[in-house]
């Protein structure tokens, strides 16, 4: 597992668990099917340390970086 | 924030006729149907706890009227942001007739989500397929009866924004009206099961009880529901069927719930979906947001923005004042005349009447409507979630996100729609910490003083510093301000939309329904405030304030006296204090006094432009940061404002006579 926001534009990975006390998180992201299990892909990342655009069966969306980094992930794609 | 449950009464006016209201995602297009039902005459009502707002307008359907509710746009009625709330607050306490579901048919899956939960609610539900000229391109197609049948509920496709279908729309929606609702069973034997637990031990409701029960579950607690839905001992049953299900280590109840309601949105989106069409294209996207390419797009947006209120605002400005010279003015003195001589009350009819009501139509008109056409035209076409992202990085130090960037630039032209634009944001926190910084940032009027004072006496580089010291300030002001006050404002999570042609009439309407709200907050403000300021002048009472003052103008800041009167009078407008400066100094120093620099050194003028810029906004910014925060909020700002300007002129002063600019 490591944080979304290190994953590179094109990889593609697996949200794992959201801790038990981000729940008011958890839900926010659960209503855009932003859930545990559920598989994501990085589109871009704004440099400088902006937002990540990731790619989920709920749609596109823009994540804040330190959003990003609190939302562990199971890269599915193995780094070159 | 909890909600009272016994504060349930309409916040809707009552009016008899039948309600519609209207749901969806964000950016589904679901204003543009609003508009396209209503037109023009729509009010809001805001719901206690958040500024989100609804928007209550009439529509005619075959001749006999309906009341159209145009509900915050959002993905879920469960949950707490404040958009969630306020939607879900306006549906189970305002319980309309029928819900119409606006989706976007690009996006079904997630879309249809909030539509099963409205079902789950026992809403009486009409969908609207909206956005299926833009799914057409792309070659998705779905079948819309085959939708409506998995549903049990009418499907109408529309295009909002040309009005196909939004008739017809809001005719199957009067067809439900009065139909009995089912609640389907539509999630897992685990889930229905513990729904069920709970449903037993709910009481009558006009609200199914599984609908109830299952909101219970997800949220845990009675709060946010109106009074009547639920009674404690369901909600302990609720909470106790969460414990259980957290200590056997399974997911969270609100996840699982979320999760099942996802699957079989998906289940029926897959279901009807003829053909999926292609991925959506984000090549404009990446070219906007890429920081090589981006950045220079952002900046010559913002530049095109700035500098179309700006330059636009000004010549608008212009013209509004000479006309009224040439027509009002005449007119409101030569009717005071006639009706109270030639003495005292007239002067002051002239300051409350003349002066007030011109403040109001040369910011208002011009700033205001110009503002908010730019505004909506870069909402409309999606550029301003590229701002956001954008800017994100920057503002999150400030203890904002990305959404805040639009309403601190808009800072620039005028303070008041600024404000007002700073509903994006989505928590209190951010939106206070939102409103001192606009109230900081130089509007046009401080401009126009910077630049007729500062720039005129000391040349382009004092202007520059007095630009840089106000921009240092705000920046040590968002930085403080993040750092103190308790909690952490929210990271962004924002859909991306693909760019799409704003439509002139959905830009002019919903310019013009924002326009019209700063009108009815500014113009009874600014009018009092006019006439009291005015008497105040005229009686000569004003000078009995300049004694108190002068430790303050003279002892601290070192300016003199006078100028510390003419500040006071900034309240009404920023530029009216320069203005009065060299008409009061006439008075008191006499005609050489019409160049400032006869009595005032370069040190003292920067200084007074300086505290002029930072110090309490004017009094339209005032009414309209209480309309958003709320008016003890807008007085602890001001407040804030006077001290924070009082201290960085007073340092001002005196680093300048140190590095020896008398």
């Amino acid at each position: 597992m490591r944080p979304l926001s290190t994953l590179h534009p094109g990889e593609t990975a697996r949200l794992g668990q959201i801790p038990a006390v981000d729940i008011g998180l958890a839900r926010e992201l659960a209503a855009v099917r932003l859930l545990p299990g559920e598989t994501v892909t990085v589109l871009a990342a704004v440099g400088g340390g902006g937002p990540l655009l990731v790619q989920g069966a709920g749609g596109i969306f823009a994540l804040g970086r330190s959003l990003a980094a609190r939302l562990a992930v199971e890269s599915l794609v193995p780094c070159p | 924030m909890p909600l009272s449950c016994h504060d349930a009464q309409p916040r809707v006016p009552v009016s008899g006729d039948p309600q519609v209201a209207l749901a969806g995602n964000p950016n589904v297009g679901k204003s543009t149907v609003f508009s396209s039902l209503t037109g023009l005459g729509a009010v809001t009502a805001n719901y206690p706890g958040t500024t989100v707002e609804v928007s209550v307008a009439t529509a005619r359907v075959n001749g006999s009227r309906v009341t159209i509710l145009d509900l915050p746009g959002t993905y879920a009625l469960s949950g707490h942001t404040e958009d969630q709330q306020a939607a879900r607050r306006a549906l189970l306490e305002e319980r309309p007739d029928a819900v119409a579901a606006i989706l976007d048919a690009t996006n079904l899956a997630r879309n249809l989500y909030l539509v099963l939960q409205l079902l789950d609610l026992g809403f009486r539900v009409v969908v609207a397929l909206n956005l299926t000229d833009e799914a057409t391109r792309r070659g998705i197609h779905i079948e819309a009866g085959r939708l409506g049948a998995l549903l049990g509920v009418p499907v109408v496709p529309t295009i909002a924004t040309r009005r196909h279908g939004t008739a017809e729309l809001l005719t199957e929606a009067m067809g439900v009206v009065g139909r009995p609702t089912e609640s389907r069973r539509r999630y897992s034997a685990e889930i229905e099961g513990m729904a069920a637990r709970v449903e037993a031990l709910l009481e009558d409701h006009e609200v199914p009880a599984r609908g109830r029960a299952l909101l219970l579950l997800e949220e845990g607690a009675l709060e946010g529901l109106p009074s009547g839905m639920a009674n404690p001992e369901a909600a302990a049953e609720a909470r106790a069927v969460a414990r259980q299900v957290s200590e056997r280590g399974d997911e969270p109840l609100p996840l699982a719930i979320a999760r099942e309601r996802h699957l079989e949105a998906d289940r029926i989106a897959r279901e009807v979906t003829l053909c999926p069409g292609e991925v959506q294209q984000l090549r404009l996207w990446r070219l906007a947001t890429r920081p090589s390419t981006g950045v220079p797009i952002l900046l010559a947006v913002l530049g095109l923005t700035f500098a179309g209120l700006f330059w636009g605002g000004s010549v608008l400005a212009g013209l509004v004042e000479t006309l009224w010279a040439r027509t009002a003015s005449p007119a409101i003195a030569a009717v005071s005349v006639w009706a109270f001589g030639a003495g005292l009350l007239t002067r002051i009819m002239k300051w409350g009447l003349d002066a007030g009501l011109l403040a109001v139509l040369t910011v208002g008109i011009p700033y205001v409507l110009t503002f908010y056409l730019l505004l909506s035209i870069l909402e409309d076409s999606g550029y301003l979630n590229v701002a956001a992202v954008l800017t994100d990085r920057l503002m999150g130090g400030l203890g904002l996100n990305g959404r805040a960037a639009i309403p601190l630039v808009a800072g620039a032209g005028c303070s008041v729609p600024a404000i007002l634009g700073l509903r994006v944001l989505r928590t209190e926190r951010e939106r206070l910490i939102g409103g001192t910084l606009v109230a900081l940032v130089p509007c046009s009027a401080r401009t126009a003083v910077i630049m007729g004072a500062v720039a005129y006496l000391g040349g382009w580089r004092a202007a520059l510093l007095l630009y840089a010291t106000v921009a240092a300030v705000i920046l040590a002001a968002g930085w403080g301000l993040n750092r103190l006050l308790p909690g952490r404002s929210p990271d962004l999570l924002m859909e991306i939309f693909p760019f799409r042609w704003p439509t002139p009439l959905g830009v002019l309407r919903k310019a013009w329904a924002r326009a019209r709200e700063f009108v009815t907050v500014a113009v009874p403000v600014v009018l009092v405030g006019s006439f009291v300021l005015g008497a105040l002048y005229e009686t000569g009472l004003i000078r009995l304030a300049e004694r108190p003052l002068a430790p303050i103008v003279e002892g601290w800041l070192g300016l003199p006296a006078v100028a510390g009167l003419t500040l006071i009078f900034a309240v009404l407008r920023k530029e009216l204090a320069l203005q009065l400066l060299v008409a009061l100094a006439l008075v008191q120093y006499g005609s050489g006094a019409s160049n400032l620099s006869a009595f005032m050194t370069p040190n003292q003028v920067f200084t007074y432009a300086l505290v002029n810029t930072l110090y309490i906004p004017c009094i339209a910014t005032m009414a309209v940061l209480a309309r958003v925060l709320g008016w003890r909020r807008s007085a602890a700002i001001s407040g804030f404002t006077i001290v924070l300007a009082l201290v960085v002129g007073g340092l001002a002063t005196r680093l300048l006579t140190l590095l020896g600019f008398g």
